[in-house]
């Protein structure tokens, strides 16, 4: 069936449709359980917001700094209306300091009445400025709290709602919190003002006094001390009361004046490597005494502590490996103190303790870092606990764990290889503290790994064999990766190109190449050629004698003899007319003539690049000439009529 | 032209046109390696220096520093779990990002306690944009201290696990929606809940996350997420490499097209294919040139 011209409009509209339908098979977007982040809409939560404030100032209530401190860490997270920003960074800001206004607050209340049991009337008076101070900020903080509720309730419109709903609920759970807040601030106020009129009350108690004094003004760690002091209360001695001594503001010793109200005792210095201790003595009234008489605190004498100093200073190796030992050098300068035979030492990594030991003076010290000690700066820190009159010495040094790199050489590596076949890989591995012993050599090439381990010298040796493969040839990559045994080594890669020739498949594919192009073509040519042979000798070898006067001579001769001629008087003339008309366009076409001695089917054959398709129309009408040049065919009046429309269809075709 | 010449044309013109669409058209699906948009992976996995596995044919070769991420939204079978079974005994580490998968299938072939919730993790008010988006501002030590904060999108959480194996909880303000109201209701679990879990099983390594969705190409560039999914996989410290599986996601058939064409590729890219076509063009040319000498010679 042949097709018309409009048949490529139906191959648009065939493709146009199945384009259509590849277009409709796009993915139909199935429910999923993702969220474009950009696309997504902003919600706030007014009933997470109210019950965030309320749990802070839940947390306020009991008083828990923590759990307020880590609120405000998380604060900038939290997904607030922008109109609510502040007054919520206030809310907590706030919160926090209420909590703190209000631990503060209770030391003071409980410190005050300590100091109310132990008549200490004046150094209590003294707390009460700071408390109220304290008290108004924490008014101050509880109003911004109340403000920062009032805008998030309006910014959520809390009040329009039904008093069920859960942000009314959630509202009014704030409500109350400020409301128990209020109320704890105006009980503290309270408690502070009972407290002051009682310190008022004991005001007007008679004044003690006390004293202290030491028999030398400085003194060796564990030496002993002896002192003395008296007590007494408006210029009266006070016999039998017991008398605490302090030593740098804590209780060391307690003892009791005499009958005369004097006091005296020795005490041992501590082992406190400080340079000097404050020695106070300290009376406050118990039992009958207390409403009678006031709290005495003795001036301060100060005491030299002497005792012996050590320097330590440490060396070590700039770089560590982990699971490697390390030698810790150390040496103790005692200037003019007394020089130790050993002392016991602490070693300890990072802070953390993990070798103790007894040394010299001077001293080298090995020790093992742990096999999964990281990579990076660490600290080591050698502690020399206190002996007697030593103080304690600490000293650090820094050091630097690092990993051993591998040096991989390979002293045996092939240009190129042949595959099939194998080869060897020598090499062998060393790094700057060594040979890389038993180390784990993997080759990988063309996909195939081969692993190898390294000797004691480091060296190893590996055999790759190849089978048959898919390529030709060309540049492949060979891998070598070393993993070490020890943990102070690390792993090391190296990449070397590797020309690879496939033998088989290189001969294979040349031979398809021979076959392809010389012998195949070759062999077809020489078929084509000799089927050819078969059927030419007798269209050529027909003679002349029998042919028509005009084809006598040669077809060559007698055709371009009639060209410009009309001759319709014969049949054959009337189909070699159309036939001459045919051979004018393709030498107008073409721009080749028929040469003398060239046959009708080898000058169409020449002239066919030209011509292109319509070559078969004009080896169709070359064949009916053909048949009256060379046969005994009579011309027919269908001959002249197909040979007419022939003519017109190269003239329609290549006339134009 | 004949008709079945007509035919023969329509017919390959539209298996091009069809090949160039799969080619040409992005891949719109979630957790596709080809797409580039807000929910693909393609971002994401030059971000993590990933690549994909296809285990449907069994599991790869996998070296047992590297990580092996598993996105279950669609069922292992037996001998899957056997093989992921095994990378994890032979010291792998196998990374299962879930909400509301199969997660849990895996976790009960493991013998891990442990199990993915199923129900959305909503947090009103630590959230990117709505409750949907939890913010994670809680980490163990095991995570970087660079992460500060990791967004999940409709994530859940995990239940039944050991506090010490936990790395990641959402806030106290977080709940789990049971009943899908949006909303918290009596009995439904309250914040913190633990997001993401590590533990060791074996000599290997099981990491739990509650939220696939963190990998997505629109995610992992949200907040710390990037860091902290590095974090976890140890990416950056050691030599070994994320491998995503994607051959347990729900894939549409452009999406299985475009995979296949993919393999073609890399098959034709071969030496032994590149061979054969080479192969058979000279064999066509062959055949041209001598089918028009053959013409001239035969009609002679």
């Amino acid at each position: 069936m042949i097709l018309g011209r409009d048949f490529f409009k139906k191959i648009v509209i065939i493709v146009s449709i199945t384009a259509c339908f590849t277009l409709a098979g796009l993915p139909v977007f199935a429910a999923s359980s993702q969220e474009n982040p950009d696309t997504a809409a902003v919600v706030f939560s007014g009933v997470s917001l109210f019950q965030f404030y309320s749990g802070t100032l839940d947390s306020v209530l009991a008083k828990n700094q923590q759990d307020i401190e880590t609120d405000i860490q998380v604060s900038p997270f939290a997904n607030v209306p922008p109109a609510v920003e502040d007054s919520f960074n206030n809310f907590l800001s706030s919160a926090g300091n209420l909590c703190s206004l209000i631990l503060g607050l209770d030391g003071i209340v409980s410190d005050t009445k300590l100091l109310l049991q132990e008549s200490r009337y004046t150094e209590a008076a003294s707390l009460y400025t700071e408390a109220f101070t304290n008290l108004a900020i924490a008014e101050e903080n509880l109003d911004s709290i109340k403000q920062a509720a009032s805008i998030a309730g309006s910014q959520f419109k809390v009040t329009g709602v039904s008093t069920d709903s859960s942000i009314s609920v959630a509202y009014t759970a704030v409500q109350g919190d400020i409301q128990r807040l209020s109320d704890l601030l105006n009980l503290y106020r309270t408690i502070l003002q009972q407290q002051q009129t009682e310190i008022s009350n004991k005001s007007l108690l008679p004044s003690s006094d006390i004293t202290i004094g030491i028999d030398q003004s400085e003194a060796y760690v564990g030496d002993t001390v002896s002192f003395r002091g008296t007590l007494s209360a408006n210029g009266q001695l006070l016999g039998n009361r017991r008398i605490e001594i302090l030593l740098d503001g804590s209780l060391y010793l307690t003892v009791n004046t005499d009958s005369h109200g004097h006091y005296f005792g020795s005490f041992q210095v501590p082992y406190w490597y400080v340079s000097l201790i404050n020695i106070q003595s300290l009376y406050f009234p118990q039992a009958g005494d207390v409403g009678n008489y006031d709290l005495a605190l003795s001036p301060s004498v100060s005491l030299k502590i002497l005792f012996y100093t050590a320097v330590l200073t440490l060396r070590t190796a700039t770089n560590a490996y982990s699971g490697r030992d390390i030698d810790i050098i150390g040496q103790f300068e005692y200037g003019a103190s007394p020089v130790v035979d050993e002392r016991n030492i602490e070693i300890s990594l990072d802070n953390v303790p993990f070798v103790e030991s007894e040394v010299s003076a001077a001293f080298t010290q090995k020790i093992a870092l742990p096999a999964d000690t990281t990579i990076g700066n660490h600290l080591i820190t050698v502690s020399v606990l206190a002996e007697g009159r030593y103080s304690p010495v600490v000293a650090s040094v820094n050091l630097t764990v690092v990993k051993a790199i591998p040096v991989l050489l390979t002293t045996k590596l092939p240009f190129a290889v042949m595959i099939p076949g194998s080869f060897h890989v020598r090499g062998k591995l060393t790094s700057s503290i060594g040979p890389v012993s038993q180390a784990r050599v993997t080759i990988t090439f063309e996909g195939k790994q081969v692993s190898a381990v390294s000797g004691d010298d480091g060296t190893f040796n590996a055999v790759i064999r190849n089978s048959m493969g898919f390529g030709l040839f060309g540049s492949q990559s060979l891998q070598i990766t070393s993993t070490p045994m020890e943990p102070w080594q690390t792993t090391v890669a190296a990449s070397h190109n590797v020309i690879t020739v496939y033998v088989v498949n290189c001969s294979v594919f040349f031979l398809i190449l021979v076959f392809l192009g010389i012998i195949l073509p070759r062999r077809l040519k020489f078929r084509i050629v000799a089927m050819s042979k078969k059927k030419l000798p007798q269209a050529i070898v027909v003679t002349a004698p029998d042919l028509p006067t005009s084809a006598v001579s040669s077809v060559a001769e007698n055709l371009a003899a009639d060209i410009g001629r009309r001759d319709e008087s014969t049949p054959v003339g009337r189909l070699f007319y159309w036939y001459r008309v045919v051979i004018l366009l393709v030498q107008k076409v073409s721009g080749l003539l028929l040469k003398p001695n060239q046959t009708l089917r080898e000058y169409i054959s020449d002239t066919g690049q030209a011509t292109g398709s319509t070559g078969k129309i004009i080896l169709e009408f070359t064949r009916i000439v053909e048949k009256v040049l060379y046969s005994h065919h009579q011309v027919t009046e269908d001959d002249i009529k197909n040979g007419q429309q022939l003519a017109r269809k190269v003239r329609e075709s290549i006339g134009k | 032209m004949k008709i079945h010449h007509a035919l023969i044309i329509t017919i390959l013109i539209t298996f091009i046109i069809s090949l160039m669409c799969v080619s040409l058209f992005p891949s719109v699906q979630a957790f596709m390696q080809y797409n580039t948009l807000w929910n693909g992976l393609r971002h994401s996995l030059n971000a993590l220096n990933a690549n994909t596995v296809d285990t449907s044919n069994g599991l790869p070769q996998i070296d047992s520093n590297n990580v092996l991420v598993c996105i279950p939204y669609l069922q292992y079978s037996d001998n899957e779990l056997v093989q992921l079974t095994d990378f994890v005994n032979s010291g792998g580490t196998l990374m299962v990002m879930d909400d509301f998968g199969y997660g849990n299938d895996i976790l009960t072939y493991l013998g891990i306690d442990c199990r993915f919730a199923g129900t959305p993790l909503l947090d009103p008010l630590y959230c990117y944009k709505n409750q949907s988006f939890p913010e994670i501002i809680d980490f163990s030590l095991a995570v970087s201290r660079n992460v500060k904060e990791v967004v999940l999108n409709n994530a859940t959480a995990l239940l039944n696990i050991d506090n010490s194996m936990v790395i990641a909880w959402s806030t106290a303000s977080s709940y789990l929606d049971r009943n899908g109201n949006s909303s918290w209701d009596e009995g439904e679990l309250q914040g913190p809940l633990p997001v993401a879990a590590k533990m060791r099983l074996g000599t290997g390594t099981i990491i739990l996350v509650s939220d696939p969705s963190i990998l997505i190409n629109s995610m992992l560039v949200k907040d710390d997420n990037l860091l902290f999914i590095k974090s976890l996989t140890g990416s950056g410290t050691n030599s070994g490499k994320i491998m995503v599986d994607t051959s347990h996601l729900t894939r549409d058939p452009m999406e299985i097209t475009k995979t296949k064409l993919s393999g073609i590729k890399g098959i034709l890219s071969q030496p032994c294919a590149l061979l054969g076509i080479v192969s058979l063009l000279f064999i066509l040319a062959s055949i041209y040139i001598l089918k028009m000498g053959g013409s001239i010679g035969r009609e002679s």
